[in-house]
């Protein structure tokens, strides 16, 4: 069964994004685009039956990771839209008196719930908001996404606060994602968990890039691949994320396995978080960038190939971009 | 300056554009002298490990090796040949008693090593000299050897013949995202990583090898299923050199691999005589350069190591379990294996003195109870005494020289009634907190002084040689040593704690 891309207007978009060498700013290399495009066609499988095996051997790791992911995250908010429904969905159902936060033109406010109204066929949320506690603020279910549930319990809010600035999105987000922007930097949605070092993601994600659409030398929307490359840990508190962290090395999980979407992947950063961690992921979707110079390498790539013996019957092709030189990828399903 | 972004292009550039050549250098006196090695290491068979004639011809195939593998001067290789003549000499009549039926293909090993002893050996350091020589902007080209040992030889040997700004190093330092316009391989591909060829971090890869060593070359996909990729020259290269009576396959020719068991016997030996419970569970740890060191392997014990993807904070304190082949582990390199307890003892003053007699004093009596009583016995009077923590497992912590007391202090309390000390209880308890507090002082002294050390040092040195020496200036006595960690014994041993930490050079 081939797959068709429906995205073409992202992949158009992603075209444009540059990045900063010792020649100036330039399009991104042929293998940062490849990743992009992977993560892209990735989002596009979508079958209750299967779970699809996707395994790159590389000659480095470097970057890989955070480009594939993000093209996961942003294909993933424009093709599931449910999952969206199920935030409204999901903010709807809660009772009177549950802490949220609230993103009030720009600022970042504790506001506590106080039930739903509709009017006119139209939906709203009730929302005490910090510094107007006087007030029932009605936020329209279009604007769902500004709405996320707190950690913290805001027993008492504040009667004087102003909210605080949360940094406003990345003007190369607004250009990729336009009206999704808000959406993909401010709400959870748990796309997949990573497994690697956080540090090494961590100093992947400060490679500067822009939108440039006219070619002029000096790009103006700037950015960083942390605006799409969204971990928890790796970007301010008070915006969403995407990833979800699990240390390669260590001993304990320290992710929440159970309530994982079905659609959720997990991106095995490395050889030793592949065969240390993989049984414990046995149904979701697995993306595993192996690096050729690991020393674990061999030992994974035999894993991997023993789990092709299992693959499904049904036959999936992606509609993945060519490969570049180097970079060797096996992708099949299994079953569930 | 080139970014790092930059340097992984480059290495997916190099991806698609490497290509690989091979070079032969004929050397007739030292082709006979491998072989008269390998027909005699034939004609003896299979040896035991403890025999004599074992670690006899180990040293002859590390010397072989050494000879075709690294470019040394002539100075060092005579000396190596010289002593490898002796040995052979001195030892003709006991292998004649030992091995009467491979007697001819030793002398025939003794006078091809005759004639090594008058000739110039460094053929292999020439030809590379007029390989670097030859090629167009000499300082971008990487020399590897296949041993880190190689390495600092190596280096010396091209300075000696004017070669400056060349770098030698290891594979494992190609692991990093770096790469060089010209990359010379001392030896057959065989004896390399695949990822050298796979991975190439060069445009241009030249093979270096004696004409008598058999290559082989072929690229292998890695999953059993790839999707199509684009085409490289590597893919396209294949090298199946004939096998010819003259010729010696690479893989023949590599010294004798790390045996744990070995160093197994060698700590045994220095343990008879002790309890039971004297002894802690470790595991051995295969270094560079042939170091070992002996790690404890409890759940909770930890270890000091350089995380070099982290440079904001790159000394790290990690769980022993969680250290990879890769990792760079710090160990005490004078005095013993230790570096947190002198440094804790001079933050004590003479205070501390009285402080370490009490502990060794409350330790030693435990011990005592349990040689005596068992382990069973132990748990059991110290929960009744009030120790609700007190296990198998805690009681052996608590033992332990390593450790200083006990996390809580009704389970100290009950020690103390289980050793009659409980009228000294708040004495002893407020000594090891004494000392704890100065534990933890010195462990944050000693990694703040190997921070500052670490950053202020060129880890590049370390990446290639896989071993490095950070003198703390503050503390003349100490001198700690980072050891890239290349094997791990799947099996852990006992060993007395004195043994921890230390490392152990193997090899020689």
């Amino acid at each position: 069964m081939a797959m068709r891309l429906i995205l073409p207007d992202l992949l158009e978009r992603f075209s444009h994004i540059h990045t900063q060498t010792d020649r100036g700013w330039v399009h991104l290399p042929e293998w940062a685009k490849f990743f992009l495009e992977v993560g892209v066609s990735l989002a596009h499988f979508q079958n209750e039956r299967t779970r699809y095996v996707a395994a790159l051997a590389l000659p480095t790791r470097s970057f890989a990771t955070p480009f594939i992911c993000s093209g996961l995250s942003c294909a993933n908010i424009f093709l599931h839209p449910d999952i969206n429904q199920q935030h409204i969905e999901f903010l709807l159902s809660l009772p009177e008196g549950i802490s949220v936060k609230y993103l009030d033109n720009g600022k970042l406010k504790k506001a506590i719930t106080k039930g739903v109204v509709r009017n006119k066929d139209k939906t709203y949320i009730g929302l005490l908001v910090e510094g107007d506690s006087n007030t029932i603020k009605y936020v329209s279910v279009e604007n769902a996404h500004k709405i996320d549930i707190s950690g913290r319990d805001y027993a008492k809010l504040p009667m004087h606060q102003k909210g605080r600035a949360i940094r406003p999105p990345s003007e190369l987000l607004q250009e990729l994602l336009i009206d999704k922007t808000d959406e993909y930097i401010f709400q959870t949605r748990i796309d997949g968990i990573v497994v690697g070092s956080m540090s090494s993601l961590q100093h992947d994600s400060e490679l500067q890039l822009a939108f440039n659409q006219k070619g002029s030398k000096d790009p103006e929307h700037l950015g960083y691949l942390s605006d799409l490359f969204r971990v928890i840990g790796l970007n301010p508190p008070s915006t969403g994320h995407r990833f979800m962290l699990q240390s390669a090395t260590k001993t304990e999980m320290a992710v929440p396995v159970e309530g994982l979407a079905h659609h959720a992947s997990i991106i095995f950063d490395g050889a030793l978080g592949f065969l240390k961690w993989k049984d414990a992921f046995p149904r979701q979707n697995w993306i595993i960038v192996l690096d050729r110079t690991e020393s674990g390498f061999e030992n994974a790539v035999g894993r991997v190939n023993e789990e092709y013996i299992y693959r499904s019957d049904l036959e999936t092709k992606l509609p993945l971009p060519n490969i570049p030189s180097g970079i060797e990828m096996m992708f099949f399903s299994r079953d569930i | 300056m080139a970014t790092r972004f930059d340097s992984v292009s480059q290495i997916y550039k190099y991806s698609h554009n490497a290509s690989v050549s091979w070079r032969s250098i004929t050397f007739p006196y030292l082709q006979v002298f491998t072989h008269s090695l390998q027909k005699l290491i034939v004609a003896v068979g299979e040896l035991d490990e403890d025999d004599y004639w074992f670690r006899f011809i180990s040293k002859l195939r590390r010397f072989r090796f050494s000879i075709v593998a690294a470019p040394m001067t002539d100075t060092v290789l005579h000396a190596q040949m010289q002593s490898i003549y002796s040995d052979l000499a001195s030892n003709i009549q006991q292998f004649q008693i030992s091995f009467p039926g491979a007697v001819e293909q030793y002398k025939r090993l003794l006078t091809s090593s005759e004639r090594l002893t008058n000739i110039n050996l460094a053929q292999l350091l020439s030809s590379l000299t007029a390989e670097i020589n030859q090629t167009k902007n000499y300082k971008q080209t990487v020399v590897l050897v296949s041993e880190t040992r190689f390495v600092t030889e190596c280096e010396k040997g091209l300075l000696e013949l004017g070669i400056q700004g060349v770098e030698v190093t290891s594979p494992s330092f190609l692991r990093e995202d770096i790469s060089f316009r010209n990359m010379i391989v001392i030896g057959p591909t065989r004896w390399y990583p695949d990822f050298v060829f796979t991975a190439p971090r060069s445009e241009n890869i030249l093979i270096l090898k004696y004409s008598w060593i058999r290559d082989h070359w072929k690229h292998q996909n890695s999953f059993v299923a790839p999707l199509k990729t684009r085409a490289n020259k590597l893919m396209q290269t294949t090298l199946d050199e004939s096998f010819e009576d003259t010729e010696l396959d690479a893989d023949a020719l590599l010294p004798p691999s790390f045996d744990f068991q070995n160093i197994k016997r060698q700590v045994a030996a220095e343990n008879k005589g002790h309890n039971d419970v004297d002894y802690v569970q470790a595991r051995p740890f295969l270094l560079e350069e042939d170091w070992v060191v002996l790690l404890e392997s409890e759940d909770t014990s930890s270890s000091l190591v350089i995380d070099l993807s982290d440079m904001e904070s790159p000394v790290k304190k990690i769980k022993v379990n969680e250290i990879e082949p890769g990792v760079y582990v710090l160990l005490r390199t004078t005095g013993g294996g230790d570096f947190i307890v002198p440094i804790a003892d001079q933050i004590m003053g003479k205070d501390g003195i009285r402080a370490r007699e009490y502990q060794r004093y409350w330790k030693k009596m435990l011990r005592q109870y349990v040689i005596e009583f068992g382990y069973k016995d132990t748990v059991e009077w110290l929960q009744k005494f009030g120790a609700t923590r007190a296990s198998i497992i805690n009681v052996r912590n608590w033992m332990s020289e390593r450790s200083i007391k006990t996390e809580f202090r009704n389970d100290f309390d009950g020690i103390m009634q289980l050793l009659k000390l409980e009228s000294e209880s708040d004495l002893y308890w407020n000594l090891m907190e004494q000392i704890d507090h100065a534990h933890r002082k010195a462990g944050h002294k000693i990694r703040q002084m190997l921070l500052d050390k670490v950053k202020n040092s060129d880890l590049r040195a370390l990446k290639r040689t896989g071993k490095m020496d950070f003198e703390l200036e503050s503390e003349a006595n100490i001198s700690i040593t980072a050891f890239q960690v290349r094997h791990i014994s799947p099996d852990t041993i006992k060993v007395l704690p004195w043994q921890l930490g230390l490392p152990l050079k193997q090899g020689v």
